[in-house]
Parts: C-alpha cells; structure tokens; sequence
C-alpha cells in the first residue's frame, strides 16, 4: 500500500520538522521503508491488530453475498468465511508469491504445523501456506481471460497476474470512494481549484488528459471500482466494455447537463456517458456533409451527435433547409479518422472526419486538436460497442402510435395460411425448433413437408451445417412448386449420408426431379468437403439434379463493396479510371450473379416443365447468398412480394426470421479496413437490396414502392432507432427481448403517414413473373445509393414527381367521369320511365 | 437503286435467328425492293423492315447442314441473323444486299424516289440564316457578307456568312487564302445578354513560319465586335501533338505572339480515325459481351465514354466563356468535324431555342448541314469508289448525339425533345429515305436540287412531333446548363440506341412514355368530363328539375340512387362498376356520346399490336404504342388513324363498330 506508507513518511518528516531535527530525506526514507518491512515480517503488525479488531479490519458487509451469489456455490451461507473459497492460501508473502518459485505447504489446522510432503494438488478446503502464482494457477487450473484477479495494489497484485498469466485483472481502489466524494463538492472544486490552477483537482484527468494514476489503472486493470459490493448492482452475465485509453469507471460522474437531451436518460445509460469524453466541441467548421459548409457545434450524446449550426444573423428564409441541425447514430458511423489539420506542429486544429455506413461522409473542422481527438476516441467507442444490448432502439422511445405492430404483422401460422390455402396437404408447421434446441438460427416454428416427423428433423439437423434442415420458403401456386432452401450438407471428407434428409428431401417429390441448386461455385462447393461440408451426392440424391452458380463469396462481395464505395466517393475520377475501377471492383457482377442465380431458380419453379418441380437453395451456412437467392426469386415470382408489405413480410420472413445474421454482417460497411472488420462483415443485404432495385429499374410500374424505401431499408440495416435488424437471428432477439424493448421498424413504416411517402404512385399490380434481364448491358451503378452524396437529385425527383402528378390526375378524371356517366344513367332511366326517351336521345 | 441490281426480288423458306438463342428460329420470307429489304414470317406477324440505306456490312458465313448463314449488320445496330437453305440462293442474296448497301451514285438511293408531288416545302426552309441570326439578335458590330455568293470563295460553306462589321473585303479574302480551305472565321453563335460570339473556321495555313496579317488583323476585329472584351479565346479542339504534325504539313495552328489578342486552348478530342474504331469497339462490346467484367472492360477499352466526355468538357468551356463575355474561335482541322460538334454542342447548353424541336432541327441544319459536315462521306451514303472512302467514314455525328444524349440525360427536363427524337434522328442520317442528310456541304445540296427532287426529314418528323415530345418538359426553367455533371461517372452507355433491337436488355417499363400516354389520356378524359356535364345538364333541364341539380352535379357530390331509379333492376349498380376492366364502357348511355375508355392498356403488356388482324410486334421499346381513345388498346400506327375532325384517335375495330 502505497498511501499508508507515503503517510508515514510525511508523518516523520513533518516530526523531524517540528522538533527542529535535522536529516538526510535519503537516510529516513530507508530507514523507514526497512521499519515497515519489519513490522510485516515479524508479524508484529498483526498482532497489534489483533489485540485491537474493531479499530483496524472494518467489516465488509456485503462481500459474502456476492462472493456467495458469483462463485454460484451451492452452500448456504455459514458461519465459517471459508466455506466461500475454493482455495485458501495463507502466507503467500507477496510480493514473492508473484515472482518467487517458493512451494506450496499444507497447514494442518489442528496442529498449526506446516506439512513437509510435497503438495501434488490443491484440494478444496484445505490450507495451503506460501506457493507462488504460477503454480497456483496451473494447479487450479485458473488459466487464460476466463480468470477475474481482484487485488488492491496496481503495481504488486495487478501487474504479475495481468502481465504473466493472462488474466482478466480488477482493481479496488477504496480511496476511491472518498476522494470522488471530496472531489465533487462545490467546495473542493471551488477552493482547490483556486488554490493550484484549474487544471487541478480530479485523480482521472488533467484536462483532457489522463493523469498518471489512471494511466497506470487502465494499463493494468480491466476494470475498477472501490469495493466489491458495487457489482451487486450488475446482473450476473453483465458485459462491461472495456477500451484501452477509456475513462472507464463504474462511479456514476455527476451526468452532464444536457439541455437538448431529448431522450431520458434511462437504465444502463451511465457506461455510455461516462465513455462521452467530450460532450460538446464547439465552433467546429462543417467542410463537408449533408449540410452546405457552415459553422457550428458538435454535440456529442449516448447514441447519436448532433451538428447544430451557429445561428444566424442574416435569416436567409430560403436557406432554413440548409440551416438545419443534424444528427448522426453512432451506429452509423463506421470508421472516424482524427488529423491535425496541417503538420506544421504549431496549429493547433485537428480535422475529423466521420465516414458512415450509408457512405456519407463529413468532415469537421475543429479549433483545438486536444478536442478533435476526444471527440474521435468517443465517437469510435460509442460507434463500436459490442453487443446490442445497449443501442439505441433499447432507449428510444416512440414519439407515434403504434397502429399496426410489426413485430406481430408477419408471423409463420398467417404465411402458412396462405400456403396451405393453394396446397391444402403438402405442409405442416413444425415446432420442432422450440426453445432453439434444433437449430440456433431458425425460429421456433417453420413450415416442413408435411408426412415428415420432427424426429426426422432432429436428424437432418445434425447433417446439416449450423442445423439448418430444410424448410420452405416460397411456394409458387401457378406450378405448385415450392422452394426450399437449408444449408450445406455435412458430408465432409468421408462421405458421411444421411437417410433421413434424404427422406426429407425425397417427400417433395411427386413427378418430376426436383433441383437442388447450390449458390457457391462447383471449385467452392468442392472444396468445402474437405473442412466438413460438401455438396449433395448423385448417389444419395438420385432423384434431383444437382446445379452451381457460383455467386461471390461473402468475404469478397465485403472486399468488392468497398472498392466500388471507394471508387465512388472519389470525387476525381477520371474518364479513363471509372470504369475500370467500376470492373476490377466487381460489385456489378456480384449483382449480376445475384440476379442470375435468382433467375435460373425462379425459371426452374415457374418454367421447367408444367408439373411441379421442387426447388432447393443452398449455400455454405445458408444464412447468406442462399436467403438472398430465395427472396430475390420470390420478387421475380411473386407480385405480392412486390407490394409493400408483401416485401416487408419477405424481408421479415426469410432474413430476419431466416437467420440472416445482421449484427455480424452489418457491423462495419465499405469503409472499414484492416483490423476493424473481421470475416463477418458482408453487405448481403445491401447486395440484395441492389439487385431488387435493378428489377424496379427494369419494371418501373411492377413495384409498390419506391427507391427511397429500398435506401432507408438499407440505411436501418447498418443503424436505426428500430430493432427489426437487431442481433442475428431469432434466439439472440428474444433473448434480449427485443421484440418486448424495441420498436419494430414495420410499425413505423406502417403508419398511414409514413406509409404514404413510400408508395409508388406509378405502380399497377402486376400479376406475370417479371422476367429480368441479367446482361451486363442491362446491370446499372445503383446511382442514387453510390453517388447520393455526390450528385444533385433535384432533377430526378422533378421527374418523378412530374409523373406522380400525371399519374394522380388521371385517375382522379377517370373515378369522375365513372361517377358521371352513372349519374347519367341514373337519369337516363328516369327518363327512360317517364316516357321521354325519345326527346332525349340526342346524336352527339 | 436500280431495280436491275436486284438479283433476287424474294427468297422464301428463310430462318430468322435470334441472336440471344432465347427464341426458336422463324421461318420466313425476304422480300428485297428498291427501298426496303423485307422479311415476313411465313406464320405468325413478325416483319422486319429495313431501308437499303441502313444495311451496313453483309457477312456470309459457310454452308453447314442448318443452312447457310448470312449476317446482316445496319447501321442503326440492328443485327439480323438468317439462315439459308441453298448455298447459291444465299450466295445471291448476298450480291443483292451488298448491291442495295452502296449505291454508286449518291442519285440512286430511296429519297430520290420518295417524294411525294404534294410535299409541302416548309421542311426544306427549317433554316433561314436570315431569320435565324436575327433571332439571335445578332447587333451591328457583325453584318451578312456575299463574298462567298455562288460558293466562289469557300465551296463548304453556305452562300450567306456573317462577319465583323469593320472587316473589309480585301481582309477577308486575305484569311480566306490563309484558311484551310478557304474556311475562315465565320459567325455561327451570337449571345445577346453580353455580346459575345461564336466563330468557327478551320486551321490555318501557319507551317512553321507562316504569318499573315489579314488573318491576324481579322481575328482582332472578331475580338472588338465584343462591347466587353477583346480577348478572344481561340480553341483548338485537336490534341496538341496532332496539331503538331499538321504544321508539319504547312498547316497547323496560330502562334499566340502574332495574334495580339488571343489565347490559345487545346483540347484533347481525337479524330475521326480514332472515333471510327472507338464506336465499333462499343459496339461490339454492347452486341457481344456475355459477362459483367468482360462487359465493362470492352466499355473501357473503346474509350467511347472518355472520348464523350472530352466533347462535352470542351463545349462546356466554349459555353461558360461565352455566359463570362469571352468571345470564341473555334477550330479542329477542316472545321467540320470536332469544331461542328463542340460549336452545336456549346450552344444546346446555352441558349434554350435549340433545346426544342424545332431549334434542333435549326441547331443541326446551321451547324451541321450548313457548315459542311461531311454526311456522304462520313456516314457512307454511298459505296467505296476508292481506298479512301473506308478511312472517311467516322460516327462525328453519332458521337454527337451521343452527346446530347447524356446531357439530356443529365437535365431531361430542360429539352422539348425526347430520347426517341434523337434515336430517330440517328437512324435517318443513315437512312437515306429523306434527302435531308445527303450531300457533302450547302453547294452539293443545292446542285443535287434535294429540295424538290427528295422530301424532307424534317417534313416527316413534324407529322410525327407527338412522338417526340418530352413530358417532362418545364421551358421556363432552364437558362444556362452550365452545371452539369461532367466526371466520368456521369457518362453512360446509350443502350437505348445500341442496344435498340435488343428486346429482352432494356427496361421493360418506361416512365416517358407512360407519362406521355397519361399526359394524353388525361386531355380526353378532361374533354369527357366536360361533355358528361353537359349532358347532365341538359338531361336535367328536359326532366325539368334543372337549378338544385345543376349544382349538385357541378359540385361532383357522388349523386345517389335514390332517385327513383330503384325499380330497374340490374342495369348499373355500383358495386358491379369498377374502372380496371375494359368491358364497362358499352354499359353506359349508348349512343348518347362516343365512348371513352377510362382505363388505358398499360404499355407492360404491349408487346405487338392489339389488331386481330394485325398483329404486329413492336420491333424495339423505343417504337410508339398508340392508344385508341374509344376501347383504350394499344395498336401499332397503322391500325389507327385520326377521325375526320382529327379530335380522335381511334382503332379500325372501334371506327367500324360507330
């Protein structure tokens, strides 16, 4: 303990002093640091503190309850502390046992005597008398990060087990408590402050600055708190989120006045805050966003920031579009680059630069560099928060009416209706999956064959990858051809089989073969044998035709993506780059292979022959180009997925309840590189969404929707206020109840309101399959998703506009000429019965 | 086209094939005429018609057991495939197809058979430079100039010609002789806001050496005619080193120390060698390219899109220092190529006239036809007489609208015009069925006598102007587009005109022209509602309850049933009415008014004519789907026609039927 002895010293020196004592500082220093070790080693501290309890060991209260509810021991609490360890070493002269290889000893407690035998192991309940760590850790078998060390010295007790061993490290700092207690006292704040300089006062940090102390507290402790008892506040499986170079602290700081906070600060706010390093940088200078360049202010909050322009003193009515504030989620920020704004080392500005995951990107340009970095460091950790438990659709709260709840909108019994009304005998729901005991990644209920029994499932499962049996996923009612789609099969290198999918599969024939289409390539399928999956064999699967196309591989659909962003972003692309960087980017022939894939399974159910011919997709995991291959075919097949909420119920349908795992897949976009992403990051929704605009493109009237639902889909995707895209499927949904929590992003999209502002007026149901087109000539650069930031779309909209208008006269003239013309009948009639037909009759 | 040259009039039992080996082959019969080759499925309606003028190559491929294969490239991208039974037949049909594709004499193509006696003139006087630069409000610092009367001067450029006011005759003729032929600077674009002025020219006869002062004194004059500014921007739209080489040649460029007020700018636009191949390479690569990468890679190998950009970045120079008060010279080597379209382009951004249909038209008569744009030679009216004929031909005018195209693109509702209008004009600078596009230069036209011996594209057009107007037009607008995007990505391929033919790669719904159909139903339907309240009204006043119901039915209250009307059964109730079907419109008040249809046939669906004996199927999406007004199908132009007070447009089924 450093601070009793640092006491000790001034208690002597401040003796020395005011008995006129003269001394060498060096001498006493060692003179008293040899009488401190003395009283250690000779145990005469103890005994003294043993003739006196009461004033020198406080009670803990508290600690044997937590110990009791964390270690999740079985026994009751009893009177005997021990019966709360596993393991009691006494003795362990640390530091020694740190960096010592002295050996255990067991300590006979009747006798009081250490045993001389050599100890082999350490049993619970005994009494082990010296050791060291390393041995203790390999004999306890407490190895590696699953490991908490509490100790109450950084240097001592937190670097060694930190450094050496691993673990996870915590440190009680009990002066804590006190010292945060003075520290926010107005009178401490005011007099001290005063009396050094203003810089002065917390133990945390000098200025934006981390002091000394809590420099050497975040290097060697994960976390920290004063005393143990703190964590009872916190849930069992809490996840505390540390960050290097964080002010991380589990002492709520005084909240900041947050005058434009429009949202209460709710439960489990206080991490999020206490990461806000800076909550407000002002007179930053916007060079680059969705605004004109101006300045303003950066306010920076729990889930989102918000740029507030300075007010202006000329108001320019016209500009007030221009003028208005805007906010960003975290969320949506995917990579955050802080510089100073020259190298000349003496300027003093730093430029931030904010890249989003809707490929936006602002630049601000801040006075003071010490800022810019703060507000980098916040933005980066607030934007990067692992988990979902903390994000905003938790805390927002709905500022409209739920009129038609989208978390109960879609659910499997209504799509199975609407299935079994056009094939009466052919499915059955399953519950097979309750509780997700089957498979992770479905939902508790999905639609089978129906002479097929759950325990059939059960073994289908096992064969195949994540358990993703087949299930269905579209049934096309003109053919009676239904598609299914499931994950690889896991025939590995041995060529395992598995009668029962078999069986399954086989239950769908009835005339025809069926197809079994894979999406990956023949090469990928091939190679997949070999780490365990594979692709279905002819002999096993003779009744069903096995066919590839290759659609691009997730890790490089997520390389192409960022690319074709970068491409797009750079504003000085000349003639002779564009296109081709637009090709070595091959995002448009991944949309392409989309699209063909879609096609050929759409051609295979809607086509192929005129009896019914079973379709199944399937990938590697199944959860990524095989959900895209299944719903884009539906868009070609099914004019009620081209309705709004016939797409809405497809998205829910097959990626949200599919499994599509969108907190892994969205949580970085083209703009993160290197370490920040790792292999889960791929834009296959947004691949989708792309290819289902190339279709709207081709068939400008065959789609109830318009552009602008596709961009704000994709946008909600990467960050929203709802939660429909949160987690990865539907285990980790109601595990963190979301459905309960969290606003459904269809309620929003639902209401009448909203609603109308995504309706394409020029849309006349279609009832035909709309065939694509998949010739490059016929593939465009989505240009209101990758140039958005780029171009003027005032021309675009006037256009389209323009039509709408058209549009909306036409049939408000033609609903008025049909109310007319009854009338007329009406009177016709009339006159008819009153006998003046003749005088009527009039040629035109 | 003599008919001695047809070797073969008809070939029957020939196969159509479909390039994309989506469809089975048709089989059919060609029919070759003077003006058209014809094919005609033998069952089914498929007719392909195409003039002899639009024949590109001929390709004849070897005989294997389907038959003899014969390639048929046009000139508008149209790629026919046929198979032939006999290898002889083939053979001969083949001479006949090369015979029709180059006529030897520019008086042997289609126009000079196709006119009419009652063609009326007005086509021919689109342009009258008179009427045209007072239009312009051209000031008195620049004035006519007959030195070039009968062509004595200059026999590429028109009769009439517009200089400084200040030039004298000996000054002129002084440029003239320093001129490449004889091309000096003339007045094309005069910019009344600020004076400033387009002149265009070709190079000049410099060398290494070579002065000449009258040119140079000339220039400053060109400079003074601005009230504002006597700097005069002089752009050479060739690339540097090509200029280069010409002085060489004893050609070149002005150097900038003789000429007191100039300054010289050089843009990198290649020639008419380098465009000929650039096109054909994205030809290709639209007609042929299976896979995305393979697809993209051919764009940017031909360098179309680059060498598009570059046209543009220089028009939108010469534009944006003409809005600034700076006058411009421009100039490539002869001045009919890259200055025709850098000079019509510039003044499209400029000046809202030539973005409506009729100022088109005058923007290309003064620019291109005037000036002397090559058309026979560039696009091959006629057949090689020698070696170097091939190396003539070049796509500058193609290129050009290509031009316009993207910026039309760009800001669709600054033009009258539509995407249709441009295609169409593409394929009759090909096509040789209208004489306006004939001929070399003013003096060849007026030697040819096209006026009277050929008719006029622009005649046709103007009978056809709903065709081409854009729903989207707003004239008021837009001034100057001089903002327009020029990055590359801005730039795309026009798969709308090279890919025309290509059914199944363009979308299949297209918002002009259902806005245009809309537009126009919407002026019947207006006109309907009008005659039904008439009718109201004066069935009212018969029925003698006249005042009260008037209002109610001006007011468009949704008249109840209630009137009396309860003891007729199952003539009209409401619920069975609905206006999504087409069978509705006879269940109204026959013969009271003509029939309307509420609902339009959407343009989706519409892939051949609604006609049952007709039956004839669009040949590409740009081709006009006309509504008939009465039963609201779609039927191709030839099925319906205007009514005799011209107020209707009606399908010979509904024409009979009243």
């Amino acid at each position: 303990m450093i601070l009793p002895f640092f006491g000790l010293v001034l208690t002597t020196v401040q003796y020395f002093d005011d008995h006129k004592i003269h001394f060498d500082p060096n001498s006493l220093y060692q003179d008293i640091a040899e009488c401190v070790k003395q009283v250690h080693v000779t145990g005469e501290m103890y005994k003294s503190v043993l003739s006196n309890m009461e004033k020198y060991v406080h009670k803990n209260p508290g600690l044997s309850e937590y110990l009791q509810r964390n270690a999740g021991m079985t026994y009751m609490l009893g009177p005997d502390w021990r019966e709360l360890f596993t393991h009691v070493v006494v003795q362990a002269r640390k530091p020694d046992f740190f960096q010592g290889k002295t050996p255990f000893r067991l300590f006979n407690e009747t006798t009081g005597n250490l045993h001389y035998e050599k100890v082999q192991e350490l049993e619970p309940g005994k009494v082990y008398a010296g050791g060291n760590i390393g041995e203790f850790a390999s004999k306890a078998s407490l190895t590696g990060k699953g490991v908490l060390y509490f100790g109450d010295h950084i240097y001592t007790d937190l670097a060694d087990p930190m450094l050496r061993l691993g673990w996870h490290t915590a440190a009680i700092v009990p002066e804590l408590a006190r010292e945060i207690r003075a520290q926010n006292t107005d009178e401490y704040r005011e007099n001290v402050k005063a009396i050094f300089n203003p810089r002065f006062g917390s133990m945390f940090r000098t200025y934006h600055n981390m002091t000394f102390f809590s420099r050497r507290l975040m290097r060697l402790s994960d976390f920290y708190t004063s005393r143990l008892p703190n964590l009872l506040k916190y849930d069992v499986d809490h996840s505390f989120f540390p960050r290097r170079n964080e002010l991380w602290s589990l002492l709520r700081r005084a909240q900041w006045a947050a005058g434009q906070q429009k949202i209460d600060p709710p439960r489990r706010r206080m991490e999020l805050v206490d990461a806000i390093e800076i909550p407000r940088v002002g007179n930053v200078f916007l060079r680059q966003g969705p605004r004109r360049e101006q300045r303003g202010s950066l306010i920076l909050m729990g889930h989102h920031m918000i740029f507030a322009p300075q007010a202006d003193s000329s108001n320019d009515p016209n500009n007030t579009a221009n003028k208005e504030e805007f906010c960003i989620l975290h969320r949506m920020i995917d990579r955050v680059v802080s510089e100073p704004r020259s190298r000349d080392p003496n300027s003093k500005g730093g430029i931030l630069t904010l890249k989003c995951k809707n490929f936006m990107i602002c630049v601000f340009e801040v006075l003071e560099l010490d800022e810019c970095m703060a507000a980098a460091r916040t933005i980066e950790t607030l934007s990067n928060l692992n988990g979902f438990s903390l994000d905003y659709p938790f805390f927002y709260r709905c500022p409209f009416t739920i009129l038609d709840d989208g978390w109960r909108a879609f659910d499997v019994e209504s799509e199975f209706a609407r299935v079994s009304m056009n094939a009466p005998e052919m499915f059955r729901v399953s519950e097979v999956n309750k509780d997700f005991k089957v498979c992770a990644s479905y939902p508790e209920k999905v639609i089978v064959p129906r002479g097929i029994g759950d325990d059939y499932l059960r073994i289908s499962a096992t064969f195949r990858d994540g358990g993703r049996f087949p299930v269905l996923a579209y049934f096309h009612r003109h053919t009676k051809s239904p598609i299914f789609r499931c994950s690889q099969p896991l025939i590995g290198p041995t060529n395992r089989r598995c009668k029962e999918d078999e069986t399954i599969l086989n239950a769908l024939l009835s005339i025809a073969r069926g197809i079994i289409i894979d999406t990956r390539s023949k090469v990928n399928a091939q190679s997949a044998k070999a780490k365990g999956g594979g692709a279905e064999t002819q002999q096993c699967y003779s009744q069903w035709r096995y066919v590839t196309c290759g659609t691009p591989r997730i890790k490089d659909l997520h390389d192409s993506l960022a690319k074709m962003v970068d491409v797009s972003i750079d504003k000085s692309v000349s003639s002779d780059r564009w296109l081709s960087r637009l090709a070595s980017s091959s995002w448009l022939s991944s949309i392409a292979d989309y699209l063909n894939a879609a096609a050929n399974v759409a051609q295979c159910v809607a086509c192929e022959g005129t009896q019914e011919v079973p379709v199944v997709v399937h990938g590697g995991e199944g959860v990524d180009s095989t959900i895209l291959v299944t719903s884009l075919a539906q868009m070609i097949l099914d004019p009620d997925a081209r309705t709004i909420r016939g797409f809405q119920s497809l998205i829910e349908r097959e990626w949200i309840c599919g499994g599509h795992p969108f907190s892994l897949r969205n949580a970085h976009s083209a703009f993160a590189e290197g370490t920040i992403t790792g292999p889960y990051e791929a834009p296959v929704f947004l691949a989708f969404l792309d290819c289902v605009w190339q279709l709207t493109q081709q068939f400008q009237h065959s789609f109830e929707f318009t552009e602008g639902f596709l961009l704000d889909l994709f946008e909600h995707s990467y960050a929203s206020e709802f939660g429909s895209f949160l987690g990865n499927n539907e285990m980790e949904k109601q595990k963190h109840q979301v459905r309960q929590h969290t606003v459904s992003l269809w309620s929003y999209v639902n209401n009448p309101e909203i609603l109308k502002s995504y309706v394409n007026v020029l849309y006349e149901p279609n009832e035909s399959v709309t065939w694509p087109s998949v010739a490059p000539q016929s593939i465009q650069v989505w240009e209101r998703l990758f140039l958005r930031w780029q171009r003027d779309w005032t021309e675009v909209n006037a256009i389209r506009e323009a039509a709408v208008q058209w549009r909306l006269k036409e049939r408000q003239l033609a609903s008025k000429a049909l109310s007319l013309r009854r009338q007329l009948v009406e009177l016709m009639k009339e006159a008819h019965l009153a006998k003046t037909l003749n005088d009527v009759r009039v040629a035109d | 086209m003599r008919f001695e040259d047809i070797l073969t009039p008809r070939v029957d039992k020939v196969q159509l094939v479909d390039r994309w080996g989506a469809e089975s082959n048709i089989c059919g019969t060609v029919h070759v005429t003077t003006s058209h080759v014809i094919f005609k499925a033998d069952e089914g309606s498929r007719e392909i018609w195409l003039a002899n003028g639009l024949i590109g190559t001929v390709e004849r491929g070897s005989l294997s057991v389907a038959g003899c294969p014969l390639l048929i490239r046009c000139k508008h991208f149209m790629q026919i495939h046929l198979l032939i039974n006999r290898d002889k037949v083939c053979q001969e049909l083949y001479e006949t197809l090369v015979n029709c594709s180059k006529p030897t004499n520019i008086e042997s193509v289609v126009a000079f058979e196709n006119r009419d006696q009652n063609e009326d003139a007005r086509g021919w006087k689109r342009l009258e430079w008179m009427t045209e630069f007072s239009r312009q409000g051209v000031s008195s610092s620049w004035m006519k100039t007959d030195i070039n009367a009968n062509y004595k001067s200059c026999d590429t450029y028109p009769e009439q010609l517009w200089v400084p006011s200040t030039a004298r005759t000996p000054l002129l003729e002084g440029s003239i002789s320093f001129r490449s032929r004889g091309r000096f600077p003339v007045l094309t674009y005069f910019h009344r806001t600020n004076g400033a002025a387009i002149a265009r020219c070709s190079q000049p006869n410099a060398g290494f050496r070579a002065r000449c002062v009258e040119d140079e004194t000339f220039m400053t004059l060109i400079g003074k005619a601005n009230p504002h500014q006597e700097i005069v921007y002089l752009i050479d739209t060739r690339p540097m080193v090509n200029a280069m080489v010409n002085k060489v040649q004893g050609k070149g460029f002005e150097d900038e120390r003789n000429y007191a007020n100039i300054r010289s700018y050089f843009y990198d636009i290649e020639n008419i060698h380098v465009m000929r191949s650039s096109q054909i390479k994205v030809v290709e690569a639209c007609a042929r390219a299976k896979t995305m990468t393979e697809y993209l890679k051919a764009i940017d190998s031909s360098g179309w899109l680059k060498h598009l950009r570059i046209v543009t970045e220089c028009s939108l120079f010469i534009a944006d220092s003409i809005a600034k008060g700076i006058s411009c010279v421009i100039h490539c080597s002869d001045g009919w190529d890259r200055t025709s379209q850098t000079v019509s382009l510039a003044q499209l951004l400029l000046d809202p006239f030539f973005r409506t249909i009729h100022g088109f038209q005058v923007l290309i008569e003064k620019d291109w036809l005037g000036f002397g744009h090559k058309f026979d030679d560039r696009c091959a009216h006629i057949g090689a007489n020698n070696e170097e004929a091939p190396k003539e031909i070049s796509p500058v005018f193609s290129q050009w609208l290509d031009c316009v195209w993207q910026v039309w693109r760009m800001r669709p509702r600054a033009f009258q015009f539509n995407e249709r209008f441009l295609i169409e004009l593409h394929e009759h600078a090909y096509s040789c069925q209208y004489g306006t596009f004939l001929g070399n230069c003013d003096s060849d036209r007026k030697s040819l006598s096209l006026s009277t011996r050929t008719k006029s594209l622009w005649t046709h057009l103007d009978s056809r102007r709903d065709d081409f107007l854009n729903p989207f037009y707003e004239p008021a607008s837009f001034g100057y587009l001089l903002d327009i995007d020029i990055r590359a990505s801005s730039f795309v391929v026009w798969s709308g005109l090279y890919n025309r033919f290509d059914e199944g790669i363009l979308p299949r719904e297209d918002i002009y022209n259902s806005t245009m159909a809309t537009i126009e139903h919407v002026g019947i339907l207006e006109a309907h509602v009008a005659q039904l309240r008439n009718k109201l009204v004066e069935l009212k006043q018969q029925l003698g309850k006249s005042a009260p119901g008037n209002a109610s039915i001006m007011a468009d209250s949704g008249h109840g049933s209630s009137s009396g009307a309860e003891g007729v059964d199952g003539i009209q109730s409401p619920t069975s009415v609905s206006i999504s079907g087409f069978g509705e419109e006879s269940g109204y008040c026959e013969g009271l008014l003509q029939p309307v249809a509420l609902k339009w046939m959407s343009e989706r669906d519409a892939t051949s004519c609604s006609s049952p004996n007709c039956g004839f199927e669009f040949t590409s999406r740009s081709e006009r789907r006309m509504h008939c007004y009465r039963c609201g199908k779609i039927f191709c132009r030839r099925c319906v026609h205007l009514t005799s007070d011209e107020r209707e447009r009606v399908c010979n089924l509904c024409n009979n039927a009243s």
